[in-house]
């Protein structure tokens, strides 16, 4: 009888807890700047692997599209964190909207210009006069400008590579990760990519947030890093499987084939490990306070950014990074 | 007081009440989300820094503008004789145009942009689109519903068809043609600012005010925002104006609608 | 001597709608050149429909109309209708309105003008000419459209209570006034109203109409002589002409009633 009142006991106190853990859990939204990809590999692995849960994390990923508005939904509160291009998230910030960037997701932002193998382009200074099919805002557009002395016509684009096919004089602004592969898959050949790092423009992917919520919440952001830096480690160093499973639900355009080939080219490149020196799974996440010395010096020099507008420490933090 | 003194500093006393409490409403938000609302000091600035860029994107939409509108009052005053001449004609055609109303003209700019380019051919066509169906549905009707008893005096008097059309129909559907006009004009800045938002370039100086909108939107340039919204209604205002003196040069001689009252 | 043609003549003339009853039936009569002939009787005598068949704005079911010897279509640009509404032309002055006639008819501009001026002086507005329908009054707006009947000298004068809208007044003025022109340019009028006064003042031949079948009931002759003035209302044989017709309609429309 005894025996049977403690296992009866055991058994409520064990459902209790059971039943407990479950609202504990922090809720976190987590929105993407573009429709679910392998760039966004971290996320869905470290949600499929239950990286977050471990954290006491409940992460909800929304995902994007061509208007993401990822930066007035972080800073308005709509979503907790974002991710984004550092050198934009760097303007939006002098222009008084209250965000942090917290980590790296891209240790170089693989955002660039394609072209066709058989175009007149091949040095940046050949886009003097051209049209460029890109989003009229890009940060990389103005410096392009300034600091070649270049004139050209921008086309607003929505990211479909149709445009691009048709035209075999186009220049369009791609993901070093994801167009090519969408543009041979529709019958053309692998283009050729002018890169920002080429230009000595040197962004992050960065993961962002807004002042109030790191305010109010860093143990949860700390938290979220960590499963984060863990998630990306896993996804490239392990099994992808479950990152990709995640995502063939979350976009069904998601093809095996076209996120071994973005995973490919993430590791390939080294984006996501760095492709300097210290490159290695100790730089995942990591936000190097130099270079956004570096490159807000660059931005003012070319009068893209007014002077003393925005702090390095204004921009970023590293006190959430493990 | 005078009356005239007192007409204008009534509503000069209500608008300075309204940037008093713009600012009030300013100053309340805390710091954190203080760019979500420029104050009038920072919006006149916004205006300052940014007014060659502002002037030519006016002008670029102003001439968008001028052309659909143009044409749009051309070729629906054209349709319009066309569809009152023959109600076969008018019965044939008139649900297409029904349809064609309905259908938010944003639907095809992408595919004109594929087939015409963006700029201002695109933005015209847009704003041709969006000031097209009023002033057809409100010329035809005003062509068809002559009065009978005009008709029949000119029946009496044997004119002809053309001598019934431009001596008659014609002059008596002026006040409804100037009703679709004045639709149209308001009609006009807002589609090409739409055109400009969906099918417009920045080739050189090309770009228009709803370019230039989506641009400072997505750069967070809030205060050069509200400037660019600040400048679309001073254009959306003149444009109206513009059909407004047109509209009395024409009527105000003869139609009721211009009967002097004491407002 | 024999008499001169008629300038109008209906001969045993039907008219109905579609296949409903007729609005006139066998109606005959003729009409000397220099006739004033007034058309009263009841609501749905045809009274309107008698104008409009004389003008050729409609055709007769049966029998025949001759205007000046021609059928209705053909003569018609020897009439001038003159309607209830003044219908003026909004958009057009005063005298643009008069010359409207003639200038449909392409006519040179001299003989255009002249002709305007001249009407215009008929009905004492020359100095009107400017003016916009807006500004005039009633009376004056109707005294346009008459000088716009006259600008193309017509033979034959259709009015369909013309004055019908106009106060008493007015009505009685403009009465005389198209008398006096009458004396100037000789032409025909068919007269309709509901006024035995208006009727028997202006004409020298009364036709009581009849409704349900429209027909012609009895014609009264008025043998006052012209020209007439205000004075001749105060007449005694004025006065029984129109007591005597005032009885012969009433009687009429008690029947129809």
């Amino acid at each position: 009888m005894k025996t049977a009142l403690k296992f009866l006991a055991a058994a409520f106190a064990f459902a209790a807890i059971a039943r407990a853990a479950p609202d504990k859990l922090f809720k976190l939204t987590v929105q993407l700047d573009w429709v679910a990809e392998p760039e966004h590999g971290g996320f869905y692995q470290a949600q499929a692997r239950g990286f977050f849960r471990d954290e006491g994390l409940d992460v909800t990923i929304v995902p994007g599209g061509p208007n993401a508005f990822v930066m007035p939904k972080i800073a308005t509160g709509q979503a907790d964190i974002g991710q984004a291009d550092s050198t934009n998230t760097l303007l939006q910030i002098a222009e008084g909207v209250p965000l942090l960037q917290i980590g790296a997701v891209f240790q170089d932002d693989p955002s660039g210009l394609l072209v066709h193998p058989a175009s007149s382009v091949h040095r940046f200074e050949d886009l003097q006069g051209k049209t460029i099919i890109a989003r009229p805002e890009w940060a990389f557009l103005a410096f392009l400008k300034k600091k070649y002395g270049l004139d050209f016509q921008i086309v607003p684009q929505n990211f479909s590579v149709a445009a691009f096919l048709g035209n075999k004089e186009a220049i369009q602004q791609g993901y070093y990760i994801a167009e090519p592969y969408h543009i041979v898959h529709a019958g053309g050949q692998m283009p050729r990519f002018l890169s920002t790092w080429d230009a000595g423009f040197r962004a992050y992917a960065v993961l962002i947030t807004s002042h109030k919520f790191a305010r109010e919440h860093p143990a949860e952001l700390r938290a979220f890093l960590r499963a984060y830096i863990r998630g990306w480690r896993d996804y490239l160093e392990g099994d992808p499987t479950p990152a990709h499973e995640a995502l063939k639900k979350a976009n069904p355009a998601n093809t095996d084939d076209f996120m071994a080939f973005s995973r490919k080219m993430i590791i390939d490149e080294k984006l996501v490990t760095g492709r300097g020196p210290d490159s290695g799974p100790q730089q995942i996440g990591r936000l190097d306070p130099a270079r956004f010395a570096e490159q807000i010096q660059q931005l003012e020099e070319l009068g893209i950014l007014k002077k003393d507008k925005v702090t390095v420490s204004q921009a970023m933090t590293t006190e959430f990074l493990p | 007081m005078p009356r005239k003194l007192f007409n204008f500093l009534l509503p000069a006393a209500t608008g300075a009440l309204f940037i008093a409490a713009w600012y009030a409403v300013c100053f309340s938000l805390n710091e954190d989300n203080r760019f979500l609302l420029p104050t009038p000091g920072q919006v006149l600035g916004a205006f300052s820094d940014n007014r060659g860029v502002l002037a030519r994107a006016t002008l670029n939409t102003a001439e968008g503008a001028l052309l659909g509108f143009g044409l749009a009052a051309t070729v629906s005053f054209t349709l319009a004789l066309g569809l009152s001449l023959s109600s076969l004609v008018r019965v044939s055609l008139y649900p297409y145009l029904m349809i064609l109303q309905m259908t938010p003209v944003i639907v095809f700019a992408p595919i004109l942009v594929l087939w015409v380019g963006p700029g201002l051919k695109s933005v015209t066509i847009i704003t041709f689109f969006i000031c097209f169906f009023p002033l057809v549905v409100n010329t035809t009707q005003g062509l068809i519903s002559t009065d009978r008893n005009f008709t029949d005096l000119f029946k009496m008097y044997r004119a002809t068809k053309a001598q019934e059309i431009f001596l008659l129909r014609v002059p008596a559907a002026l006040p409804y043609f100037f009703t679709g006009l004045r639709i149209a004009a308001t009609l006009a800045p807002i589609g090409a600012l739409v055109g400009d938002y969906t099918a417009g370039s920045s080739a050189g100086d090309g770009g228009g005010l709803g370019f230039q909108a989506i641009i400072y939107s997505s750069q967070a340039k809030y205060p050069a925002l509200f400037a660019t919204a600040a400048v679309t209604c001073v254009l959306g205002f003149v444009f109206v104006a513009a059909v407004l003196a047109l509209s009395w040069l024409a009527l105000h001689k003869w139609h009721d609608s211009f009967e002097r009252t004491d407002l | 001597m024999p008499a001169p043609p008629p300038i109008v003549e209906f001969r045993d003339v039907d008219k109905r709608y579609g296949n409903g009853p007729p609005v006139l039936q066998r109606l005959s009569f003729t009409a000397q050149a220099g006739d004033f002939i007034s058309l009263i009787g009841p609501s749905g005598c045809g009274k309107s429909t008698l104008l409009k068949l004389i003008a050729g704005l409609s055709q007769a079911s049966a029998g025949l109309i001759t205007v000046t010897g021609a059928a209705p279509e053909i003569a018609s640009s020897e009439l001038a209708f003159i309607f209830q509404e003044p219908t003026l032309l909004p958009w057009l002055t005063t005298a643009k309105n008069v010359e409207m006639p003639l200038r449909l008819r392409r006519a040179p501009t001299t003989k255009r003008e002249q002709a305007r001026d001249r009407a215009l002086a008929l009905v004492g507005l020359a100095d009107r000419g400017r003016s916009y329908p807006r500004q005039l009054s009633g009376g004056q707006k109707m005294r346009v459209s008459i000088a716009r009947a006259l600008s193309l000298s017509p033979k034959i004068l259709l009015l369909d209570e013309p004055f019908g809208a106009l106060d008493e007044m007015t009505r009685e003025h403009l009465n005389e006034e198209l008398l006096a022109i009458r004396q100037q340019q000789a032409w025909t009028a068919f007269f309709v109203t509901h006024s035995v006064a208006e009727a028997v003042f202006l004409s020298n031949r009364l036709f009581v109409l009849s409704a349900n079948p429209g027909r012609l009931h009895r014609e009264v002759r008025i043998d006052l002589p012209y020209p007439r003035t205000a004075e001749t209302r105060q007449s005694r044989d004025y006065q029984q002409l129109v007591a005597e017709t005032s009885r012969l309609l009433r009687s009429v429309e008690t029947v129809a009633a």
